[in-house]
C-alpha cells in the first residue's frame, strides 16, 4: 500500500496551497481529486483578496495572506497575476452610502485601513463608471488575482517540491484505526496516511460524516460572466450594483453576482453547473455601471458550486478524534486567503502549532447549532436566495 | 392551431422541412434563423469563418434581407403554412430546469437580435443548426480574403457579397467541388483546387465539370502560405512526395484574391451541447455529434436534432434526402413519449486515420508550416505553444515559464489545455480553432482524436454585445432581493 505523511482530499486552491506548504517542509504529501486540478470553485471564482473586516475571526488570516500575496509569484515560481490595487465598493444611492459608512466604522474598529471616498475619487479610480456614482468605500490593501492561474501555480509549486497530485481519483471515506486516521479509501484502493486533510469543498461534509463528524456546510450555485478583452479601464477589485467586477490581466471584464441556488453534491461526479436567465440581469447591471461597454461582446458565462458555513466564515478544525484529521473550508473566501490558509493547514497536518490564531474558526463555534439548521434556514437544494 | 409550442432553430432545408411538417400537425410552430446577419455579428466569425473581408454592401440591411430571404423559398412556404418566422434572430442559450437548476419548471430559449434579448418558452425543440467548416491554419490565414467554404457559399448564394474575383479552393471533397462550381456560376474565376491527397476526393461528375471549365487541380499539394499585405494577392503551394512530405523547392505561386478552406465540415454542436444533450464521436458523421435516434430524438426528452447538425460528412453533403426524412420524422414524433426504448444511432466504426482528410491536411500543413503557425487568432497562440501548454502572451516573458501538465492525462483534455494557453478563449469562442486544436492534441499525444475530451460549450453560444444580452429593467421584486454574495435582503425572485 502507498503511504504518505499527509493525504489531502481536494485539489482546489486550499488543498494545493496546503500541499505546497507540506511538501516545502519535506514531508511526503499526496493530493487527491475526484476531477482535475482546480476545476471547480477555485477556477470559477472572482479572485478577490479582502481584509475580511466583515468577518472578524478571519482578519488575522487575511492580514497574513495579504503580506504573502506580495511575494507569492517569486515564492511559487509561477505568475498568479496578483494586482495589489485595493478594494472598492461603489455606492449608486444614499442608502448604499449609509450602509458603507456602517461597514467603514466596523472595519475601522478592527484597525483596518478603509475610508469613505467621494464620487470624484471613485471615478478617478474607475473613470468609466456611470455618473450615477454618489461615493464609495475604499482600501488600498487587498486586490485581485487570476484564480485559475493562482490555483495552478500552487499545483506546480507543490509538484516541483515533490508533492504528488492525483486527478480523477475520488476519495470515498477515511480509514480509522484505534481512533487515529490511517488512510483514505479511494475509487482506486486505500492510500495510507499519518494525517488526512479534508478540504474537498462542497464534498467535505459527506467525507466527514462517514466518520461521524458533522461539518455544517451547504453548497450553492453562483453564476459568472466574462466579456471580450478591452483596453485597460481600471485595476481595482470592485463591488458595485450587486456585482463583483474586475478587469483581468488579459483585459476581459469578469463579473459575477446575483441570486444563488442551493444544491446537493455527491462524492464522485462533477456537479451540473447550468447557466440561468440571471445572466441577462447581470449584463444589464454591468452596463448600468459601465455604460461604455455596450458594444463589447459577452463571450462566456459559467457557474461554480461553492460551499458556505452558517456564519460565512472559514472552518479550520484539528479533530479531537480521530487523531490526525484536519478539516478545512474557506466558505467562499478560498482564493484570497489561500496563501495563509494553506500555511496553517500544513502546520496543523504536521502536528505543529498554528502560526496564525485560528482557534475561533474551529467547529466548536457550532456546538449550539440545531441539527436542522440548514432546513430551518431553507438552505436546501432547490431553494434559492435564502 | 393547438397551444403546444414547437420551436425549430435553423431555416435550412432540414429546419424548414421540420417546421412545415409540425405546422401540418397543427402545432404552434416558431422557426428561428440568425440570417440575415448584420456585419457586426459576421465579424465575430459566427456561425461561419467569414474572415476579415466583409464587403461594404453587407451594411445595406434592407437589400441584404431581400436577397437572403428571397433565396429561401422553403422559408416562404413556412410563412404561408402559418409558421411564425423570426429571422435575424440568434439563439444564444437553451435554459432548462434540471440538476442544480430547479427554481423554474419552464424550458425557454434565450433569443437576441442586434438590439435586445428575450426569452421564448417552448414545449418541444428541433435543433437544425447545420454545420460549419473545419478550419486548419497556415501562414497568412488572417488576411482579408481567406474564409471557410460554408461562409463563402453563404456569401455567394444568399448574401451575394463574396467580394472576390479569383479564388483558390483548399480541399477537393464535395464541399470544395460544390463551392468551386458555385464560384464559377457566379462568374468568379477558380484559379486552383488544392488537395493533399494524390487524387480528387469528391464526386467525379462534379470534378469533370470543373475540369471542363478549365479549373486546375493541384493534387499531392499543400498550401504553404497566403501572401499579401492588405489582403490576399496569391497563395504559395508546395508539392508533396509519396510519403506526404513537402518537396523542397517545389513551391509555386498562384495569383488569387480569395482562399476558401474546404477541408472538412463539422456539425454545429454548440446549442445541443449547451442544452446538455449527450454527444458521441463519430468520424463518419463529422466528429462530435449529438446522440440521436432515427427520429432525431436526443438524449433529452423534447429536444430533437436534425439535418447536418446531427451529423455530416463530406461524402454526404450532396445528399439531403436522408436529412429531410429525419427532419420530417422528428416533427411526427413530437408528442409521443420518448420512453425507455430510446437508442441512439451507434457510431460507425472509425475510419483508419490515414484515410481521414482533416488528419492528412494537418500532417501536411504541419510538415510544411511547422509549429510556429498561429492556431488561435483571437489569443495569438501558436501550434507549438498550444501543445507545449505555454502560458499566454499577455504575461511578461519572464512570467511565461513553461510548467506543463500536472497529470499526463491533462493533455487529453481540451478544456485543460485551453485554460493553460487561452487557445479558444477569444471573441470567436473557439469556432476557428477548436477542431484544429483537437486534431493537433491527438497528433501530439499519438491518440485518436475521438479520445480527446472536447472543450465544453456554454451560453451564450453566440458572442453578443452586452447591450443586446442585457435584459429589460428587472422587476421591483428582483431588485429588492438581488443578493450580494449570499446576503439577500429578502428571499425572493430568482432574476
Amino acid at each position: 500500500m502507498e503511504n504518505y505523511d499527509v493525504v489531502v482530499i481536494g485539489a482546489g486552491v486550499l488543498g494545493l496551497s496546503a500541499g505546497y506548504s507540506i511538501a516545502r517542509q519535506g514531508a511526503r504529501v499526496l493530493i487527491l481529486d475526484k476531477g482535475r486540478v482546480g476545476y471547480e470553485a477555485s477556477s470559477r471564482a472572482m479572485g478577490f483578496q479582502s481584509l475580511r473586516g466583515e468577518n472578524p475571526p478571519e482578519i488575522p488570516l487575511a492580514a497574513v495572506a495579504n503580506d504573502l500575496w506580495h511575494t507569492l509569484d517569486e515564492e511559487l515560481g509561477y505568475p498568479t497575476e496578483w494586482t495589489p490595487s485595493g478594494r472598492l465598493w461603489v455606492a449608486l444611492n444614499d442608502e448604499e452610502l449609509a450602509d458603507f459608512r456602517r461597514t467603514a466604522a466596523l472595519w475601522q474598529s478592527h484597525q483596518l485601513p478603509v475610508r469613505m471616498i467621494d464620487a470624484a475619487e471613485v471615478r478617478e479610480l474607475v473613470p468609466a463608471l456611470t455618473d450615477r456614482v454618489v461615493g464609495g468605500l475604499f482600501t488600498e490593501r487587498g486586490g485581485h488575482a487570476n484564480p485559475q492561474r493562482t490555483t495552478q501555480a500552487f499545483g506546480w509549486a507543490c509538484r516541483d517540491r515533490g508533492g504528488i497530485i492525483r486527478e480523477l481519483t475520488p476519495a470515498l471515506g477515511i480509514e480509522v484505526r484505534q481512533d487515529r486516521v490511517v488512510g483514505v479509501r479511494t475509487t482506486a484502493g486505500i492510500v495510507g496516511a499519518k494525517s488526512v486533510v479534508i478540504c474537498a469543498g462542497p464534498q467535505t461534509p459527506l467525507l466527514a460524516k462517514s466518520i461521524g463528524i458533522d461539518v455544517p456546510l451547504v453548497a450553492a450555485r453562483l453564476e459568472a460572466c466574462i466579456t471580450a478583452p478591452v483596453p485597460p479601464l481600471f485595476s481595482t477589485a470592485m463591488v458595485a450594483n450587486g456585482l463583483s467586477v474586475r478587469q483581468t490581466g488579459r483585459g476581459n471584464i469578469l463579473f459575477c453576482g446575483g441570486p444563488h441556488e442551493w444544491v446537493d453534491v455527491d462524492l464522485t461526479s462533477e456537479p451540473a453547473k447550468p447557466t440561468s436567465a440571471i445572466v441577462q440581469g447581470e449584463a444589464r447591471r454591468l452596463l448600468e455601471l459601465l455604460p461604455n461597454l455596450k458594444s463589447v461582446p459577452l463571450l462566456r458565462t459559467w457557474a461554480g458550486i461553492v460551499e458556505v458555513s452558517p456564519d460565512h466564515a472559514c472552518i479550520l478544525e484539528r479533530a479531537k478524534a480521530p487523531e490526525g484529521l484536519i478539516i478545512a473550508s474557506a466558505s467562499g473566501h478560498g482564493i484570497g486567503l489561500a496563501p495563509a490558509l494553506g500555511r496553517v493547514i500544513g502546520e496543523l497536518a504536521l502536528g505543529a502549532a498554528p502560526s496564525i490564531p485560528v482557534e475561533s474558526l474551529s467547529l466548536d463555534r457550532f456546538a449550539s447549532l440545531s441539527s436542522d439548521w440548514a432546513s430551518e434556514r431553507r438552505w436546501v437544494a432547490g431553494e434559492y436566495n435564502t | 392551431m393547438n397551444s403546444h409550442r414547437v420551436v425549430v432553430i435553423g431555416a435550412g432545408l432540414a429546419g424548414c422541412c421540420a417546421a412545415l411538417e409540425a405546422a401540418k400537425r397543427d402545432f404552434n410552430v416558431t422557426l428561428i434563423d440568425e440570417h440575415p446577419q448584420a456585419p457586426s455579428s459576421m465579424s465575430l466569425d459566427a456561425p461561419y469563418f467569414y474572415g476579415a473581408r466583409l464587403p461594404a454592401t453587407l451594411s445595406d440591411a434592407g437589400a441584404v434581407a431581400d436577397r437572403v430571404l428571397g433565396a429561401n423559398a422553403l422559408l416562404l412556404d413556412c410563412l404561408d403554412a402559418g409558421v411564425e418566422v423570426l429571422t435575424n434572430t440568434c439563439v444564444w442559450a437553451n435554459l432548462m430546469p434540471g440538476p442544480n437548476l430547479l427554481y423554474t419548471d419552464e424550458k425557454r430559449l434565450g433569443l437576441a437580435d442586434g438590439e435586445r434579448s428575450w426569452f421564448l418558452p417552448y414545449d418541444d425543440l428541433i435543433i437544425a443548426t447545420g454545420a460549419r467548416d473545419l478550419v486548419l491554419s497556415f501562414p497568412g490565414w488572417q488576411l482579408p480574403g481567406v474564409l471557410g467554404a460554408q461562409a463563402a457559399g453563404a456569401l455567394l448564394t444568399r448574401y451575394q457579397a463574396l467580394g472576390g474575383t479569383k479564388a483558390v479552393v483548399l480541399g477537393s471533397g464535395n464541399v470544395g467541388l460544390r463551392l468551386a462550381r458555385q464560384l464559377l456560376d457566379a462568374g468568379i474565376e477558380v484559379a486552383a483546387v488544392v488537395e493533399v491527397a494524390a487524387s480528387v476526393r469528391g464526386d467525379p461528375a462534379l470534378q469533370a465539370g470543373l475540369v471542363a471549365a478549365g479549373v486546375a487541380f493541384h493534387t499531392s499539394s499543400v498550401i504553404d502560405s497566403a501572401i499579401g499585405e492588405q489582403q490576399v494577392r496569391a497563395v504559395r503551394v508546395c508539392a508533396l512526395d509519396q510519403q506526404g512530405l513537402p518537396v523542397p523547392g517545389s513551391e509555386e505561386c498562384i495569383d488569387c484574391d480569395t482562399v476558401c478552406i474546404a477541408i472538412g465540415v463539422v456539425p454545429n454542436l454548440e446549442l445541443a451541447a449547451q442544452s446538455g444533450c449527450k454527444a458521441t464521436y463519430d468520424a463518419a458523421r463529422g466528429g462530435w455529434v449529438p446522440e440521436t435516434d432515427d427520429c432525431g430524438r436526443s438524449s433529452l426528452e423534447h429536444i430533437y436534432v436534425v439535418g447536418e447538425a446531427a451529423g455530416v460528412c463530406d461524402k454526404g453533403v450532396l445528399d439531403s434526402v436522408q436529412h429531410l426524412e429525419r427532419a420530417r420524422r422528428a416533427a411526427v414524433a413530437i408528442g409521443t413519449p420518448q420512453g425507455a426504448e430510446w437508442k441512439p444511432t451507434t457510431a460507425s466504426a472509425a475510419a483508419p486515420l490515414a484515410a481521414d482528410a482533416p488528419n492528412e491536411w494537418l500532417r501536411a500543413l504541419l510538415a510544411q508550416g511547422g509549429l510556429s503557425v498561429v492556431l488561435c487568432q483571437c489569443e495569438e497562440v501558436t501550434r507549438g505553444e498550444y501543445i507545449a501548454l505555454e502560458a499566454p502572451r499577455y504575461l511578461q516573458p519572464s512570467e511565461r515559464r513553461r510548467a506543463g501538465p500536472i497529470d499526463a492525462s491533462n493533455r487529453a483534455s481540451q478544456d485543460f489545455v485551453k485554460r493553460m494557453t487561452r487557445c479558444g478563449m477569444g471573441h470567436c469562442q473557439g469556432r476557428r480553432c477548436r477542431d484544429h486544436a483537437a486534431l493537433l492534441l491527438a497528433h501530439a499525444n499519438g491518440q485518436p482524436v475521438g479520445s480527446i475530451v472536447p472543450g465544453s460549450f456554454r451560453a451564450p453560444v453566440r458572442p453578443l454585445p452586452l447591450s443586446a444580452i442585457a435584459g429589460p429593467d428587472e422587476s421591483e421584486a428582483v431588485s429588492r432581493t438581488w443578493p450580494i454574495w449570499f446576503q439577500p435582503l429578502n428571499e425572493g425572485e430568482m432574476g
